[in-house]
């Protein structure tokens, strides 16, 4: 719950910050911050730095918004991945397919 | 389809097209019934009535009227035991009723709302007013029965589901007695997969698959999983052939976000190694036989599956020699993350100390299911909770023995028939340098052979003779390893590792395989020729060296091969077998 996003047209860049927990139910709300955008336009930051837990149902949602952000061209980065959250990164080898930043 | 089945849905109330329905009003005063009478006249309900408590039950359950307006103070029995006990006949069917009274005392109109009413109006009532809060009541009783009838086609559908879940994916496993699981889904269908199989070589593959999120939409990508692991672990397919199948077929089956994390064990029949992969799950442990000690994490090294359309699992997989008894504990992370009351988890560590303390348990999963039962005591689970424990023991593998044909050493084939060309059938493949790294021929030959010869219970047995001899030709001949690298400490990893090296730089070299099979109207009869490039291997004090020492861990392939055989027989240098292997029906 909880999401918020800051978007800059002219540098055409999102910054899309997560609420502690990122799980199914946070489905619509995370989807509802790009789908009024063109995200393979953009580049995409999404902020961790609060999120404790992520199941694996919002790693479909980051893979969704990777393929709607143009797949392997797709501008994605991950922000301040907590732990407990990187591990699932890790675990799930998404660093192949997104950008981690600190 | 209606599937709604409720008692509201099949009054033997007559109420005309137009009718709003039937209104029950309840009150021991004449002059109140007649107002309020006309007034739901006026908007479409048929009305019955009735003069106190006691008489409206049984005028509900004569009638089963579509709303109900209740007195409270009423001879006989009053209209808050009268609510209660219409309210217990109701059961899931919403009947509103309103309270009409002339009290005004908040206790009394707190206990309408408290005995089961679901509104209430003070007398004198406006009519406005009172209209307004039957309509609400409408819209609520609507919404009631639509959320009921859709409740009831997703219970049936999900019920559906679920017969052609345990019909198509779960009956198909193979389950040896020592195999212990513990499968507690979420919701009624799980996003966890357990699949098990044989190989015709007898060797047991265990996939615990967990689907992205849970019941019917995570479920659905079990079905095309448990086909591929079934038809490709049966058809002799090595474990990172059947992931790439999977992952592709995933890839194309489901929508972008859904995925498979994956574990998957194979026991060799060998009795020396277990191959392992993990994709997206939590660490594979395997512990020793008391299942006390953790003796390797095999750690995720691959992408869950059905996320990019081409990897190859080839270099996710790891090899480990293995002793009797260990055992190979696979567990979704419904396990760690399960919660207790406090909203704590169990966590890894709680996992792992239980291993350490031992248990009088007879399995590992029986002991860390008592234990998250202690520990999540009542607290409701979020993710489906899956626990396997394979144990390396010839018991779990498939009992090729008893299913085997006995090897007939006895020439069955009559004189006159060994010189009909009818009944026989020759044909030959080779493969050089790279492709022998891309290509495992050995599961497409026998389906072949099996194509034109239609064998049935010869598959396993030619099957296990071709592969030992096939990789024997790989390993020593092509790639020239010494197999007394396995013998060493720690030589398995070693031997795999550079058995990978040597076929990634593998440019030259060949393999030549022969198949010459005859069928008799007894039974029949099939000659495998294998030859490779490679220099020769001194295979007769291999094969004594075998007899002699049987706890080398190497040779028991070639050992069984022979025992399989008619006849086996290596020719000079010893880059050339053939093997004889007959049959009677």
């Amino acid at each position: 719950m909880g999401i918020s996003s800051k978007f800059i047209e002219h540098e055409k860049k999102l910054t899309i910050v997560l609420g502690d927990r990122f799980d199914f139910s946070c489905h619509s709300e995370f989807r509802d911050t790009y789908c009024s955008l063109d995200p393979d336009q953009l580049e995409i930051t999404i902020d961790f730095a609060k999120t404790e837990y992520i199941d694996s149902a919002a790693l479909g949602m980051l893979l969704v918004l990777r393929e709607r952000a143009g797949g392997d061209g797709a501008k994605i980065i991950l922000r301040s991945c907590r732990p407990s959250v990187q591990q699932i990164m890790d675990i799930t080898h998404l660093d192949r397919l997104f950008k981690f930043s600190n | 389809m209606n599937m709604q089945g409720t008692s509201a849905a099949s009054l033997p109330k007559p109420p005309t097209p137009q009718s709003a329905g039937l209104a029950l009003i309840v009150d021991d005063e004449l002059s109140n019934r007649i107002v309020l009478n006309a007034l739901l006249k006026k908007m479409g309900y048929t009305v019955i009535q009735a003069i106190n408590g006691a008489e409206a039950i049984e005028c509900f359950k004569e009638n089963q009227p579509d709303i109900i307006f209740m007195d409270i103070m009423m001879p006989v029995m009053d209209g808050f035991d009268s609510t209660t006990r219409i309210k217990a006949l109701c059961g899931d069917t919403f009947i509103p009723i309103i309270f009409l009274t002339a009290m005004t005392d908040e206790k009394a109109l707190a206990r309408c709302v408290e005995v089961g009413g679901d509104d209430f109006l003070t007398k004198p009532f406006n009519h406005t007013l009172l209209r307004s809060k039957i309509r609400a009541m409408e819209r609520i009783r609507d919404l009631h029965r639509e959320v009921r009838t859709l409740l009831g086609q997703r219970e049936r559908e999900e019920e559906i589901a679920e017969k052609v879940f345990s019909g198509a994916v779960i009956a198909g496993n193979v389950m040896p007695e020592k195999l212990k699981t513990l499968m507690r889904p979420a919701a009624l269908f799980s996003g966890d997969v357990l699949l098990t199989a044989y190989a015709p070589n007898g060797d047991l593959n265990v996939l615990l698959g967990d689907f992205t999120g849970h019941g019917l939409s995570a479920a659905l990508g079990a079905l095309p999983v448990s086909e591929s692991f079934r038809a490709m672990t049966v058809k002799g397919f090595s474990v990172d052939q059947i992931l790439n199948e999977i992952n592709r077929k995933l890839h194309a089956l489901l929508p972008t976000g859904m995925f498979m994390a994956a574990q998957l064990v194979r026991i060799s029949h060998t009795m020396d190694n277990m191959i392992l992969c993990c994709c997206g799950m939590p660490d594979i442990l395997i512990t020793n036989s008391a299942g006390t000690k953790i003796k390797h994490r095999i750690p995720s090294t691959g992408l869950p599956l059905g996320i990019v359309p081409d990897t190859d699992y080839l270099h996710s997989i790891s090899n480990i020699m293995a002793d009797l008894g260990d055992r190979a504990l696979l567990a979704s992370d419904g396990v760690t993350e399960a919660r207790n009351p406090e909203g704590e988890y169990f966590g890894q560590k709680r996992l792992e100390q239980r291993l350490s303390q031992g248990t009088s348990q007879r399995s590992i999963v029986e002991s860390i299911a008592a234990a998250l039962e202690e520990f999540c005591l009542d607290a409701p689970q979020d993710d489906d909770i899956s626990l396997v424990e394979v144990p390396f023991l010839p018991e779990v593998l498939a009992a090729l023995d008893n299913e085997l044909p006995p090897a007939s050493n006895e020439a069955i084939a009559p004189k006159n028939d060994s010189s009909s060309p009818h009944n026989s059938l020759s044909f030959s493949v080779t493969l050089e340098g790279p492709r022998l790294l891309k290509t495992d021929p050995v599961p497409l030959l026998i389906n072949q052979i099996q194509e034109l010869e239609g064998l049935k219970d010869q598959r396993r047995v030619i099957f296990t003779i071709l592969s030992e001899l096939y990789i024997n030709a790989l390993d020593h001949g092509v790639l020239n390893l010494d197999s007394a690298l396995k013998a060493e400490p720690g030589g398995f990893t070693t031997y795999f590792t550079e058995r990978e090296k040597r076929l990634q730089e593998l440019s030259e070299g060949h393999i030549t395989i022969s198949i010459h099979s005859r069928l008799y109207p007894t039974g029949g009869e099939i000659i495998i020729r294998i030859e490779d490039s490679g220099s020769g291997f001194d295979y007769k004090s291999y094969i004594s060296n075998i007899k002699m020492d049987s706890s080398i861990p190497s040779g028991r392939g070639l050992m069984l091969t022979r025992e399989l055989c008619k006849s086996l027989a290596y020719s000079e240098p010893g880059n050339k077998v053939e093997a004889t292997y007959a049959w009677n029906n």
